[in-house]
């Protein structure tokens, strides 16, 4: 009889069983993410989207030791790497030109700029430019897309080049030569420029955005790596012809990096951080790219084991990289700059200590890289992070100006002087010397006067990134920095990573950059 | 015969002890009992007695030898167990047969008299509880082994996993530190994959995640399924081996009450020498850098000695049991305390724990029970294993010549000067500001100080629970249906100190944190055993059906500054801005169900045969492969049944050999097939910098290809018993291979994508494995001795990919790589073949051969793998007194010096790098000459030391008062005992600890300044009522 009951109950729990058994209960939808079939799909997604590639820069110029910012900087005569001689390797050696393919710092500053272009690709294969909102977001994308690979054929030379989206199956890539990423660089800002807005039509908050002056800037600096001179000058013309109502140079050299001027009317391409997170060593988000402050900073502040009191000059303490060179140093002083561009660029360890500083290195390690000057532009200025913040350090809201409208100008002045039209290119360049304080450059030769624009490319955009990709494409790298160890024929270019030609089928050991 | 409560413990239990084999013998010897004592004259004042002889489960006995005692007289029993015989009142009767015990009846004026043998126990009778079952240890075909539960209970050992360290072989056990409450890491037969490797755990049929907070005292038994085959029954999950505990409960009968108690003190025990103020000033001078030597510096300060301190620990155990006709019951509470040996209460760890098993015979065809267990633990810890930041890293880093403080008003200008810049100092009880570094610089800082910044806790609270039913509607059939949850709290609360170490390490504001994450499991499993014995064909299937879901969603909090330093400021209310407020949370869900079945035959318990099959459908499977099956199967044959095999010394000697295939979920996710895009952390400053702008990307690549990572293992081994089952080995060996597994991809860089999981190569793991065990008995003294050792061979045998996969970083470059052709996650780095004589630097082999030493010539440089593992122990008692030593090492393995910082040049170094050290005078050196930053030394195999070690867990000797004593107190077992564990280590490793590992299972065998394991001496105190 229980037995008889028991089979009457069976059947029940089958039931029970077969409702656990539906696809429904393996179907799990990930938590907070969206599937592609319905993203983006309206103007604030595909915003986003677009955001997303900006990010994606902060965190390539930004990362934290792997920064491009400073990568592009350390191969200059303007810039050591400082710090100890063991302290951050990958960029001491880039620094004294013994960089091998492994080297982290190239490594992963090329996979920066590759995630920002295939982000770009993504966003321009999956976004339907249905509205001029739209339009105005593919514009963009493409400029950013175009300023990135103009970065990689600048320190790699030919680089793989792809505007499809990365899949499994086309993700080998063989190098394409620099001539031919050059012309896809410039389709790219052509179509860009004749869609994006003047900086001023953007609301305010949104200044940061590629502008249509942004872009003409970027393929003009295109133009002029490439040496064409007359479309260099023909499009910077045109970013200067707005002159006063766009873009214009800061009253003071010093504020062109600080916050007073940030996305001002000297500021043509910028990446920003923020200071409003008031990070502390417990909140601090190392993980890649979820910062945002600009942690790189302290990094490049005067260390305490070599200066002292460097509050008399508005500075905190930092990590005591990116010392200045003694060429710079000299460069001033040979220019007889000592006024504002030289006080808002560097000090001399004469003017430091004049100004209340102290030197308290005492081993020679403390000494490393030091050629007796301290570095004031990008650097540790406590004005620069949040008043509130009780660790400083780690929130510094410094910006990295990538094109500044003083570059356009010298730019300018450059490709007009090599076009011969020496009288258009002396006005583009007294501007800038008339803004540093030193007198007007009369009338000269061709080779005087672009003698004359080296040296104030060379002090005006001292630290910012420019002067080694200068000197390699004036050809004048080897003179200026063999007795490093520049060894011409090699050091024009980052080596290709190693682990890029392990993993790529498509590039080979002997496809690497020569001498690595 | 072991006890061993399981869910379908009364009729398969059973079962499995049924067979022919002893009654044929026993007829044979009765028969020529039956000879001798016809020969026999009868006794006077006899009279007639008679009875029946049967087992404990009531069947008759035939053949039973019934004698009467100190006389050639008797009989033997009948088919049907009954005998008559003529005896006298003062007679005594003897009941003697093969594989039962003897038992002895005084006649008095008894005329009938029923006897009931026990069995006689060996090990082969145990039954052992295998995935969804118990079967008997003799008709296992599989490789299982048995921890036995009772050598835990006078461990020192908090945590199941390390007190499984040793005991059986093929299971390697690495604590990942030597900090209280530290978990370990469990590798059953070799490490299978480059994600997780841990096995699966089953805790009275529930599956967990961890089994930490099992208390070891509640543990009937720990089994080790080891084979593919006898893990397939958990397919999906089963790669990695599983683990099978089973708790306590109650007995039928007089109700037990037993308390156990263990008192310790811990302290150190390191081989770990560092330079002296003296040598360290020396080496530096030679090095080239100028360091600040204190006058009358001495020796300076011994920074290990300053953190090194004695910590007590304590276990308690109190457990209620019994049980009557139809209900048995359990219930038990703990508590452990564990202090720190580094950091005190700044490194401790306690558990509570309360647990409740019961089992109800509700109808003749119904059992329902339960388990339930409920634990609460806290853990606080000071940083370790980080070659940055931790206390051990700075304790070995920081200059000697530091002194640890200063008595007020003698600090330096260092103090003063950061003093003024208006940072933290800290200072003791007294005032006194701890000394900052006068000649290390960077992240390191004083590390009696650092202790100070560690205010953490992380709390565990979990309730774990089965509710069962077994139905037997019809003989031989039992159904199970049994529903298993999980509930955890995991919540970690920690606030930060202001502090000043350097500008590197200080922090300027008082913070706090609590990171809560809740867990909730549940498992629903129903099966059915049918049990069928026709002639000597015994049959058993099993099939079921599981479903399960697991939910965690996790929140993160984080605000400050706090209104003051201190524990009851750490609460978000209390912070005093609203504008480092962080806060995030996220939710994981999972999935899955699955059929199996199993089926067992064995003829004449002698032929044996299973098969298993299941079939998992999971929610982290793609779209279209949602779903995978596992077969497995096994054959036994016991050679020493058959008729041609002799009496020789071999008594008993079993051949097994199994195959099979499981899986291993890894770390999947469901969506490797999706092109997903997230937004979680991108964000853009506006420009007016109040707010952000949200960006979005795509999570990473689509992979439509990827397919679960599956384990095939062949196994063989051999049984044997010898001299009179005194001796007993097991030999076992396997060769496993992991397929498919799952890797990160190494894509070109110039994807620029997120990388995504691939099926990456292939792992294969082989090994010997030995178990010696020897039991003899020698008036009274009991002497056993059991050994077990294994070797392993690990390796990478197939790579999908050009590039190999780069595992654990260490201060900047991949030290562990995963690479065709070599153990998984070995080290790599430069070469050196000795010290140069002339410049002191070590030559570097130029495995490139192209004339240059470059990243090209970096190599293999050492294993992190044992070639083999060992454990044994002794256990010898007599009258009262007994002795147990357990012993546990291995051989073979590397360690990587992962603590030195040569990009802080000044740090400290191993006295070993000063003695013996290339000089001008000392050309023929084994260490360099003073140099503190060079790749070539740093980066090279002299960083690489042999981790082989032995060490005496456990040397204990134990004192049981004699009953009559303790009888009267009501007491039915008293012992006490002292102990000795983890004292003595014969290593040649010269860091802190050769054992403590990392949690990381990438960075098996880097050394960045772990924890060090303590030894501990301990009383022990053990009653029962």
């Amino acid at each position: 009889m229980k037995r008889n009951i028991l089979f009457i109950w069976l059947p029940v729990l089958l039931i029970l069983l077969t409702t656990a058994c539906s696809d429904d209960f393996l179907k799990v939808d990930p938590a907070g993410k969206w599937e592609n079939e319905n993203y983006p799909e309206n103007n604030e997604e595909a915003f986003s989207v677009l955001i997303g590639a900006y990010d994606l820069m902060q965190w390539n110029y930004g990362r934290d030791w792997n920064s491009a910012f400073f990568a592009k900087n350390l191969p200059a005569d303007d810039v050591n790497a400082g710090s100890f001689a063991s302290d951050q390797l990958p960029y001491q050696n880039i620094d004294d030109y013994v960089n091998e393919a492994d080297n982290t710092v190239t490594t992963a500053i090329w996979e920066g700029f590759y995630k920002t272009i295939n982000h770009c690709n993504i966003l321009l294969a999956r976004l339907e430019a249905d509205n001029e909102y739209k339009e105005h977001i593919v514009a963009e994308a493409k400029a950013i897309r175009a300023w990135n690979y103009f970065e990689l054929v600048t320190m790699y030379g030919d680089v793989p080049y792809t505007t499809e989206p990365t899949t499994m199956e086309n993700i080998h890539r063989a190098r394409t030569p620099k001539s031919d990423v050059y012309v896809e660089i410039e389709n790219d800002l052509k179509e860009a420029i004749d869609v994006l807005p003047i900086k001023t039509a953007l609301p305010a908050n949104e200044r940061f955005r590629i502008s249509k002056g942004a872009a003409q800037a970027m393929l003009g600096k295109v133009y002029l790596y490439q040496e064409k001179w007359p479309l260099a000058h023909a499009v910077l013309s045109e970013v200067i012809a707005t002159e006063g109502e766009v873009y214009d140079l800061e009253e003071d050299f010093g504020d062109v990096w600080k916050e007073v001027a940030e996305l001002g009317s000297e500021s043509v391409f910028e990446i920003l951080y923020t200071s409003q997170e008031g990070y502390d060593w417990g909140n601090f988000p190392w993980s890649p790219g979820l910062h945002e402050s600009n942690v790189h900073i302290v990094l490049m502040g005067p260390r305490g084991d070599l200066f002292g009191n460097v509050g008399a000059i508005g500075l905190i303490g930092g990590w005591g990289f990116n010392l200045p060179g003694e060429n710079i140093g000299k460069a001033f002083e040979q220019m007889g700059d000592d006024g504002p561009r030289y006080r808002g660029s560097l000090l001399s360890e004469e003017d430091f200590l004049a100004a209340g500083g102290e030197i308290t290195g005492e081993t020679e390690d403390d000494f490393h890289d030091y050629d007796k000057y301290i570095r004031i532009k990008y650097s540790t200025h406590a004005s620069e992070s949040n008043p509130s913040a009780a660790v400083k350090e780690l929130n510094f809201t410094t910006n990295w100006r990538l094109i500044r409208y003083a570059d356009v100008l010298l730019m300018a002045a450059e490709a007009y002087n090599e076009d011969n039209e020496p009288a258009k290119a002396l006005i583009e360049l007294n501007k800038v010397r008339e803004r540093a304080g030193l007198d007007e450059l009369p009338e000269m030769g061709k080779d005087a006067l672009r003698e004359a624009i080296k040296s104030e490319r060379q002090l005006e955009l001292a630290f910012e990134g420019s002067r080694f990709w200068d000197l390699v494409r004036w050809g004048d790298a080897a003179d200026v920095l063999s007795a490093d160890g520049f060894v011409a024929g090699k050091h024009e270019h980052f080596p290709i990573p190693q682990s890029e030609i392990s993993a790529n089928n498509e590039i080979e050991q002997e496809d690497q950059n020569p001498g690595f | 015969m072991k006890k061993i409560r399981s869910f379908l413990e009364g009729d398969l239990l059973k079962k499995v002890k049924s067979g022919g084999r002893k009654t044929l013998t026993g007829i044979a010897i009765a028969l020529m009992a039956t000879f001798l004592s016809a020969s026999v004259a009868l006794a006077q004042d006899a009279k007639t007695v008679n009875g029946t002889v049967t087992d404990t489960q009531n069947g008759p006995l035939p053949g039973v030898n019934v004698v009467i005692k100190g006389t050639m007289q008797g009989t033997i029993t009948d088919v049907d167990g009954n005998y008559e015989l003529q005896a006298s009142g003062e007679d005594v009767l003897q009941f003697s047969f093969i594989g039962f015990t003897t038992k002895e009846v005084l006649v008095g004026d008894q005329s009938t008299i029923d006897v009931t043998l026990d069995e006689e126990t060996s090990d082969l009778d145990e039954v052992i509880v295998v995935g969804y079952g118990v079967q008997q240890k003799s008709l296992v075909t599989g490789a299982i082994s048995s921890v036995d539960a009772e050598a835990l209970e006078s461990t020192s050992n908090t945590g199941v996993e390390q007190a499984m360290q040793g005991r059986t072989a093929g299971v390697t056990v690495m604590p990942t530190s030597g900090s209280p409450g530290a978990g370990a890491q469990v590798r059953i037969r070799g490490t299978n994959s480059n994600q997780t490797s841990e096995p699966l755990y089953i805790v009275d049929g529930m599956k967990v995640s961890g089994i930490e907070n099992i208390e070891p005292g509640d543990i009937e038994s720990i089994e080790v399924l080891k084979d593919a085959a006898s893990s397939a029954i958990y397919g999906s999950e089963g790669g990695n081996g599983v683990v099978i505990i089973t708790t306590k409960t109650g007995r039928a009968g007089k109700g037990v009450i037993s308390y156990d108690m263990q008192y310790a003190i811990q302290s150190v025990d390191t081989k770990m020498e560092l330079m002296n103020a003296q040598e360290y000033a020396q080496y530096m001078e030679e090095q080239g850098a100028s360091v600040t030597v204190p006058s009358g510096v001495g020796t300076g300060t011994d920074w290990l000695d300053e953190i090194f301190e004695s910590a007590p620990m304590q276990r308690h155990h109190l457990s209620f049991s019994g049980g009557g006709e139809k209900s048995a019951y359990l219930a038990s509470v703990s508590y452990n305390q564990q202090d720190g040996v580094v950091g005190g209460d700044k490194a401790s760890y306690e558990r509570l724990s309360f647990r409740f098993n019961s089992d109800h015979k509700i109808k003749d065809w119904l059992k329902v029970g339960n388990t339930l267990t409920y634990s609460h633990s806290n853990r606080s810890t000071v940083g370790e294993d980080d070659e940055y930041r931790g206390v051990l890293n700075n304790a070995l880093l920081i200059d000697p010549t530091t002194p640890v403080r200063y008595e007020i008003g003698q600090e330096t200008s260092i103090e003063q000067e950061a003093l003024d810049a208006g940072n933290t100092l800290l200072t003791d009880e007294q005032g006194r500001y701890y000394a900052l570094p006068l000649n290390v610089s960077g992240e390191i800082g004083n590390p009696v100080a650092k202790m100070l910044t560690y205010n953490n806790k992380n709390t565990i609270d979990k309730l774990l629970g089965t509710l069962f039913a077994n139905i037997t509607p019809i003989e031989g059939l039992t159904i199970t249906s049994r529903l298993g949850l999980d509930l955890t709290y995991d919540y970690y609360h920690q606030w930060n100190k202001k502090y000043y170490f350097s500008s590197e390490s200080q922090n300027g504001t008082n913070t706090m944190s609590d990171n809560l994450d809740r867990y909730f499991n549940w498992l629903w499993e129903n099966f059915a055993t049918f049990e069928k014995r026709v002639n000597d064909h015994d049959f058993s299937v099993l099939v079921g059906y599981s479903a399960e879901k697991r939910l965690h969603p996790s929140w993160y909090l984080y605000s400050g500054p706090m209104a003051r330093e201190g524990d009851q400021f750490a609460y978000h209310d209390y912070a005093t801005s609203r504008k480092q407020d962080v806060v995030g949370g996220d939710l994981l869900e999972e999935t899955m169900n699955s059929v199996f079945g199993r089926f067992s035959y064995n003829y004449l318990g002698r032929y044996m045969f299973q098969g298993s099959v299941r079939r998992d459908a999971a929610s982290v499977f793609s779209e279209d492969d949602k779903a995978a099956i596992f077969p497995a199967a096994s054959l036994g044959w016991i050679v020493s049944e058959e008729d041609f095999w002799g009496d020789g010394f071999i008594d008993y000697f079993k051949l097994r050999g199994s195959w099979g295939q499981n899986g291993s979920t890894s770390i999947l996710a469901g969506t490797a097939d999706k092109e997903l895009w997230t937004a979680s952390g991108l964000f853009y400053p506006t420009a007016s910098e109040d707010g952000y702008f949200s960006g979005s990307q795509v999570d990473k690549l689509v992979n439509e290809d990827l397919k679960w990572e599956r384990t095939e293992q062949m196994a063989f081994g051999i049984d044997m018993r010898m001299i009179n089952r005194k001796v007993n080995l097991s030999v076992d060996y396997y060769d496993k291979t992991t397929k498919d597994l799952i890797v990160l991809a190494m894509l070109p860089l110039s994807g620029g994508v997120s990388v995504p999981y691939v099926n990456g190569g292939d792992v294969s793991n082989s090994g010997f494995e030995f178990e010696l065990g020897y039991n003899n008995q020698f008036g009274d003294l009991n002497l056993s001795v059991n050994a077990n050792l294994s070797t392993l061979k690990n390796e990478v045998t197939r790579l999908d990919q050009d590039a190999p996969i780069a595992g654990a970083n260490v201060r900047g470059y991949n030290l562990t790589w995963f690479e065709e052709g070599e153990p998984i996650w070995y080290f790599n780095g430069y070469k050196t073949d000795g010290i140069n004589a002339e410049t002191g630097m070590p030559n570097v082999v130029d495995v490139s051969g192209d004339g240059e030493i470059t990243s090209a010539d970096l190599t293999k440089i050492g294993d992190p793998h044992p070639d083999f593992l060992y454990g044994a122990n002794i256990n010898v008692d007599y009258k009262g007194f007994d002795f147990k030593l357990f012993l546990q090492g291995s051989k073979g393995n590397d360690i990587y010096t992962a603590w030195y910082r040569p990009d802080r040049a000044t740090s400290n170094k191993p006295k070993y790098f000063f003695t013996d050290r290339w000089t001008p005078s000392n050309r023929n050196a084994s260490m360099p000459r003073a140099n503190g930053t060079s790749e070539y030394i740093y980066r090279s195999d002299l960083m690489v030391q042999d981790g082989s070690y032995m060490r005496i867990k456990q040397l204990q000797f134990g004192y049981s008062l004699p009953e009559n004593l303790i009888n009267s107190l009501g007491l039915s077992k008293a012992r006490v005992f002292i102990s000795l564990d983890d004292y003595f280590t014969v290593t040649d490793y010269k860091g802190l600890d050769p054992e403590a590992g990392s949690t990381n299972s990438q960075s098996q065998g880097v050394d960045r300044g772990v924890y060090p394991i303590p030894r501990k001496t301990m009383f022990g105190l053990s009653v029962k009522f």
